[in-house]
C-alpha cells in the first residue's frame, strides 16, 4: 500500500477553485468561529473541488457537546457549510477503530467491526482536511492517518460484497442483477482507490480520483462496464482479491413488525406505514444469506428485503476469516 | 382541481420534494458543471447517481415507504419499480464517456427528471442558494404544520 496521502497544500491552494482566502472567509464568519480550531474538509480539501463546490468547514472547541447538524453561510453564490465538533472528538474517534489489518494484493485493509457510516464520512474528511492557520497542525497524525485508510478500505470492501450478495440473490430469484452487479463493480473500484491512500472517495469522484491514483485502465473498464457475475468475477481476478461466494459472506436479519391477525389471515405491520402478508415464520430468521435462500425461495428472501422485513449486513467474523 | 391523500401528501410527496432539492438537484447541476469542465466519466457518474435518485423518488411517490441506504433502495428498485434499473444500465460506460456519451446520459436525466417533476405535488425552492434558503424554512414550516394536523410525528429530516 502506498503511504498515506500527502498534506494537501495551503488553504489558500484548496480555496483558489472558488475564489477566494481563508482571510475572506473568516471575516464572513466573524465572531461564529472565535475560540475554535478550522479546518477546510470535503472536495475543496481533497483538491477536487470545481468553482461552484461548496466549502465545508469543521470547527472544533473546547464545547463536548457535537452535532453534525450544519451552519450555513453564502458568501456570494457559494454555500459555506460549517461544524461543530469537540476537539478530542478526532483522536477518540481514531482510538475506536480497529487495530488488526491484513495486507491484500491491493493494500491493507483492517479486520472487526467498521464504524457507523456518518463516522466513516467523518473521518475520511479529517484525514484530508487543511488547517486554516499558518503552522497549525495537521488534525490527524499520518499513523492515524493510515489507520483511518485501512478502515475505509475495509468499508468499501463491505459494501462491495453486500451489493455482490445482491447480484447473487437476485441471480437466484430470477430478477434483473445488472444494477446490484454494476454497483458491486463500482465497489470494488472504490476498494482499490482507498487501498491506494486517496482516502476522500466521494461517488461522483470516483472516475476522477480513480485516474489520479494512477490505477490500471483495464480493472477500471472492466468494473465500470460490470453487469453480471461473470464480469464481476473478471473485476476480482484483475483486482486479485477471490473471496468466493458473497452470500456466504452476508446474513439476513428479520426487522422488527407488529403481528396482526385479521379474518383472512396474518399481516406483519413494518414502522408505521407498511403492512404486508406475513410470510413463513422461518423466512423471517436470522442466517447466512445462502442458507436463508436454500431454506425459502430466492424470490421470497428477495421480496423481504424489498419490503423491509428482512436487512443484510456484512458477516464480520466469515469476512475476517476470507481476508486473513 | 386535485385531491390528494393527506398523508401522502405529508410524507412521500414531502420526502421527494426535499429530495429533489437537497440532492438530486445538486446531482444534475454537478452533470452540467462536469460538461463543462470536460470531465466526462464525471458527467456519467452524477447521470447514474441522478436516476438512481429519480428511482427511489419514484418508489416513494407509489406508496412504498422510505429505503434505508443505498443496499435497500436498490433491492427496493429491484423488486418493485425494476424499469428504472433498464435506464441506470443504459447508460454509456462512464470511464471510457466522450463529449456525445455525456450529452447522450444528461438528455436520459433531463427526460426521467421531467416525468419526475410533473408527478411532485409541490417544490422546495433550492434550500442551498441565498434565495431559497428562507423560503425553504417556511416550505418545511407548512409541512410540519400538515403533519402535526393528520397526528404524524414531525417530519424525519435524514437526507444525508
Amino acid at each position: 500500500m502506498n503511504e498515506p496521502p500527502p498534506q494537501p497544500g495551503s488553504i489558500d491552494d484548496c480555496l483558489q477553485t472558488v475564489s477566494t482566502t481563508a482571510e475572506e472567509l473568516h471575516e464572513l464568519l466573524g465572531s461564529v468561529t472565535d475560540g475554535g480550531d478550522l479546518y477546510l474538509v470535503g472536495s475543496l480539501a481533497a483538491r477536487l473541488g470545481t468553482s461552484r463546490s461548496d466549502i465545508d468547514i469543521h470547527i472544533f472547541t473546547d464545547d463536548e457537546k457535537s452535532s453534525d447538524a450544519p451552519m450555513m453561510f453564502f458568501r456570494d453564490q457559494t454555500i459555506v457549510d460549517l461544524r461543530f465538533y469537540p476537539r478530542r472528538m478526532p483522536n477518540r474517534a481514531c482510538e475506536e477503530l480497529a487495530d488488526r489489518w491484513v495486507t491484500l494484493p491491493f493494500g491493507q485493509c483492517s479486520l472487526g467491526a467498521t464504524p457507523a457510516p456518518a463516522a466513516q464520512t467523518r473521518l475520511s474528511r479529517w484525514a484530508t482536511s487543511v488547517p486554516f492557520a499558518d503552522g497549525a497542525p495537521a488534525l490527524l497524525s499520518p499513523a492515524q492517518r493510515m489507520s483511518v485508510a485501512r478502515t475505509l478500505v475495509r468499508a468499501a470492501l463491505e459494501k462491495t460484497v453486500r451489493f455482490a450478495a445482491l447480484g447473487e440473490l437476485f441471480d437466484h430469484a430470477g430478477m434483473d442483477s445488472r444494477a446490484a452487479w454494476r454497483r458491486a463493480g463500482r465497489g470494488a473500484v472504490e476498494t482499490a482507490v482507498r487501498a491506494s491512500g486517496e482516502i476522500f472517495a466521494g461517488s461522483k469522484w470516483l472516475w476522477a480520483i480513480a485516474r489520479r491514483a494512477g490505477l490500471d485502465t483495464s480493472f477500471l473498464v472492466s468494473a465500470d462496464t460490470c453487469r453480471s457475475v461473470e464480469d464481476f468475477h473478471a473485476v476480482t481476478r484483475l483486482a486479485r482479491l477471490d473471496l468466493g461466494p458473497a452470500d456466504r459472506l452476508v446474513r439476513v436479519s428479520p426487522s422488527e413488525y407488529e403481528r396482526f391477525r385479521l379474518s383472512g389471515g396474518d399481516f406483519l405491520l413494518i414502522g408505521k406505514g407498511q403492512l404486508c402478508t406475513a410470510p413463513p415464520s422461518h423466512a423471517l430468521e436470522e442466517a447466512p444469506l445462502h442458507m436463508a435462500v436454500k431454506n425459502s425461495r430466492a424470490q421470497l428472501v428477495a421480496e423481504l428485503l424489498g419490503q423491509r422485513l428482512l436487512s443484510i449486513r456484512v458477516d464480520t467474523d466469515a469476512l475476517d476469516k476470507a481476508i486473513a | 382541481m386535485k385531491s390528494y391523500d393527506p398523508g401522502w401528501m405529508a410524507e412521500q410527496a414531502a420526502r421527494v420534494a426535499w429530495t429533489c432539492t437537497i440532492t438530486l438537484d445538486g446531482y444534475i447541476e454537478d452533470i452540467d458543471a462536469a460538461m463543462a469542465a470536460e470531465d466526462y466519466a464525471t458527467a456519467v457518474e452524477c447521470a447514474g447517481t441522478s436516476l438512481f435518485l429519480i428511482g427511489y423518488c419514484s418508489l416513494l411517490l407509489n406508496g412504498h415507504q422510505n429505503p434505508d441506504g443505498e443496499e435497500e433502495m436498490l433491492t427496493a428498485l429491484t423488486v418493485h419499480e425494476p424499469r428504472w434499473l433498464d435506464d441506470l444500465c443504459a447508460l454509456p460506460a462512464a470511464m471510457t464517456a466522450d463529449a456525445v456519451d455525456a450529452e447522450r446520459a444528461r438528455q436520459a436525466v433531463n427526460k426521467a427528471y421531467r416525468g419526475l417533476r410533473g408527478r411532485v405535488p409541490f417544490t422546495v425552492p433550492m434550500v442551498r442558494t441565498p434565495q431559497g434558503f428562507f423560503p425553504s424554512l417556511r416550505v418545511a414550516s407548512e409541512v410540519e404544520k400538515l403533519r402535526s394536523a393528520l397526528g404524524l410525528e414531525p417530519f424525519k429530516w435524514d437526507f444525508d
